[in-house]
């Protein structure tokens, strides 16, 4: 009998336990946890590690800092989301500001956003994406800008005479040049298994929109005409002009990055992240400037738009957090130009804030020419509901593409695949009525 | 004597409570997720929002909204994959037990081992390494292809109808020494006086093989048969790893596609009912198979 007290004893005290844990609140400290999203690379995180020791010393609050993947990005916020349990402060990319903003996510930031200096001291294209379209004021602070570019192999386009492509024509005109001359099979490399963001810049090269907001409703517009036109190049450049690789479906912006530091691809777009991996990967490529690889506007489409795409990453605050104040502060510090600077530096892309982006060299190239592309000719999507295209690109991919590579190819594939993802993205964008 | 008679109940009453909260609550969580509108607006109040009754069921299953032709085509390809891997990996894990449990030589427990190393290798790092070879540029499946010079065009594995083969072939490799270690247990068991017996009547190798080993594992088989049902028809993790969210749709098995609608597009609801579909499939299709299985066995 006693034995079978003490085993109820136990069972009692860890259930307790248990629920005593579960059921505790979070209450303001000292301390404030902070999320970013990406590779947790040493020099990111020695930076981190100074910014961290830097506040504690200018505040006395403890930085709890975690990196997290982007590949565990949607499964975070969504945790996050439907817990109402997660970090004080966190990164967020652009195009989900307005998905998570708009179910409630994240806090208004209006008064620390002009504490900070209000629009003008941000970077023009981080600024459309701090709040949805539908919803007044800030929700998010620019943090630092992913501007794209199309990077392309400047030596190999010398060899032949030619310029860097700047219409959708003069594009394939210039691959079927490298073709020809047998320099390489397929020049231009398209990210086939993750395409979203070379979609978000075609489509707007040909004058659509993936989705837009009519004041009360927002729309998919993924299958009207100009849409269409923007993805219909995209994957023309493989069935019909085949200057990219069949294989395309196959591949991401990790293969296409390996794939140009090997001189396979003479063309794709990137972020200034593209010059840190050559730097590491093909030294030779990059040693002398932008000598033998240089980055341009995208080639423009039927409207004359060279557009590229722009993200990039903000900071937000969790609706929940009962450490508001400390999060504020942590904010400020991060904004700090400096600070900035030098974590964007380290992140491989450029700063958000004005007063940073003569810092830490970002005045110089690679870096200027991308924030020049990114200020005219940089493209967000729609901040809204439909800002993402999950599963839409994958549909384009696997039944456009993939029928190419099996044979079964025709034009009306394409539409098809259009049909289907536009089912699927309105879907997605009527949870938020 | 009461005392005693109680014990056995507290000792399982730990597991108990466990399976509840760990299995039987989400279930019906689940179940009752199908009811109301849960999406990524109401998910973060779960417990207000609005009953919708049976129209995430009308949704899932009316053709014109769009859920049902995928469902349906991931649970061809499920099916298919279910029944392939299993015949497969049956061969594959007799052959090989029939080969080890047949010869004596020194060494056969390394062999044993090596077997099996598909089996205790983590999965990710197989399938990772399996994605890589499958690649179309610079696979080694490709390379091997290419050097043998018997296809004029190079086959590409991981988009399109190629996907299913190559989510099959990855997946066969690591379960089927499963198959193998029980097989070959099953083998173990049985006593030589039947095969000596069966040589002095004159039997042939396959009449042995069709008449001793066939049904005396065939209580081992139809168990793992069973299991394995179960266990393949919800796999995940080959194709997730191999090809992430929403792959061809060769590849894009059940269980992933249940998973995307759910967590990337934020369908939870219909993400359920969906479950709830696969559960009912899965408990019809197994009554079945154990009926089709007791039947064999009583004849």
């Amino acid at each position: 009998m006693k034995k079978v007290c003490f085993l109820m004893m136990v069972l009692l005290i860890c259930t307790s336990f248990v629920f005593a844990n579960g059921s505790q609140e979070k209450e303001a400290d000292q301390s404030i946890t902070f999320w970013t999203f990406g590779t947790e690379s040493p020099e990111l995180k020695a930076v981190m590690e100074e910014l961290k020791t830097g506040f504690k010393e200018q505040t006395g609050i403890d930085v709890e800092w975690k990196m997290i993947g982007w590949g565990d990005y949607h499964q975070s916020n969504l945790l996050v989301l439907s817990s109402n349990e997660g970090p004080d402060v966190t990164q967020i990319g652009t195009t989900t500001v307005a998905q998570q903003t708009l179910a409630g996510a994240f806090a208004n930031l209006d008064s620390l956003f002009a504490e900070l200096g209000g629009s003008d001291v941000f970077f023009k294209p981080m600024l459309a994406t701090t709040s949805p379209q539908s919803m007044e004021g800030s929700y998010a602070i620019p943090w630092f800008a992913d501007p794209r570019g199309m990077i392309y192999r400047k030596d190999v386009l010398d060899s032949l005479g030619k310029d860097a492509p700047k219409t959708w024509a003069e594009l394939v005109e210039v691959s079927e040049a490298i073709q020809d001359a047998g320099i390489m099979e397929y020049p231009v490399g398209i990210p086939g298994s993750a395409m979203a963001h070379d979609l978000y810049q075609t489509i707007d090269q040909a004058g659509g929109s993936i989705a837009t907001f009519n004041g009360d409703k927002t729309v998919s517009k993924i299958d009207s005409e100009k849409s269409v036109n923007g993805i219909s190049w995209l994957m023309d450049l493989v069935t019909t002009y085949k200057v990219a690789s069949p294989a395309t479906a196959e591949y991401d912006k990790a293969t296409l990055r390996a794939k140009f530091a090997n001189g396979e691809i003479a063309f794709y777009y990137d972020s200034p992240q593209a010059f840190t991996y050559l730097s590491e990967n093909a030294p030779a490529l990059v040693e002398n400037g932008l000598d033998k690889v240089s980055v341009a506007p995208a080639p423009a489409g039927p409207t004359g738009n060279a557009s590229v795409f722009c993200g990039g990453s903000h900071l937000a605050i969790y609706k929940f957090t009962k450490n508001r104040e400390n999060a504020e502060k942590w904010i400020k510090y991060l904004l700090e130009p400096e600070n900035v600077a030098r974590w964007s530096k380290a992140y491989g892309n450029v700063p958000a804030l004005l007063a940073a982006s003569d810092l830490e060299g970002f005045d110089k190239e690679p870096w200027s020419s991308f924030i020049s592309i990114a200020e005219n000719h940089g493209h967000h999507p729609e901040s809204g509901p439909g800002g993402t295209l999950a599963k839409v690109e994958k549909i384009l991919s696997n039944k456009v593409l993939g029928a190419y590579l099996q044979g079964n190819y025709s034009a009306d594939l394409i539409d098809a695949a259009i049909a289907e993802g536009k089912l699927v993205h309105q879907r997605m964008i009527d949870q938020f009525e | 004597m009461k005392t005693k008679s109680r014990l056995p109940y507290i000792f399982i009453l730990p597991a108990f409570i466990a399976m509840v909260f760990v299995h039987l609550i989400p279930m019906l969580l689940g179940v009752l997720s199908s009811f109301f509108k849960l999406n990524i607006m109401t998910i973060n109040n779960w417990i207000r929002a609005p009953f919708v009754g049976l129209k995430n069921y009308i949704s899932v299953f009316t053709p014109e909204i769009g859920f049902l032709e995928n469902f349906l085509s991931s649970f061809k390809y499920t099916i298919a994959f279910v029944l392939i891997a299993q015949l497969v990996c049956y061969v594959l894990g007799m052959g090989a037990a029939l080969l080890l449990n047949a010869s004596h030589y020194r060494g056969k427990n390394i062999v044993r081992g090596v077997l099996l190393f598909p089996f205790i290798l983590p999965g990710v790092v197989a399938i990772t390494n399996w994605r890589y070879m499958f690649s179309f540029d610079t696979g080694l499946i490709n390379t091997f292809l290419s050097n043998t010079k018997l296809f004029e065009v190079l086959p590409v594995w991981l988009v399109g109808n190629n996907a299913f083969f190559a989510i099959l072939i990855t997946f066969i490799w690591i379960a089927w020494p499963f198959w193998f270690i029980v097989l070959l247990a099953s083998l173990q068991t049985i006593s030589n006086e039947y095969y000596e017996a069966a040589s002095i009547d004159g039997a042939s190798l396959i009449q042995k093989f069709r008449h001793i080993v066939l049904p005396m594992t065939a209580p081992v088989t139809s168990m793992v048969v069973l299991l394995t049902f179960m266990w393949y028809f919800r796999e995940f993790k080959v194709p997730f790893v191999m090809m992430g969210l929403s792959p061809s749709e060769p590849a894009n098995l059940l269980a992933l596609h249940i998973y995307t609608e759910s967590f990337r597009l934020w369908n939870f609801s219909e993400g359920a009912v969906m479950a709830i579909a696969l559960s009912f499939i899965l408990m019809v299709l197994l009554a079945v198979r154990v009926r089709i299985l007791k039947k064999n066995r009583s004849v």
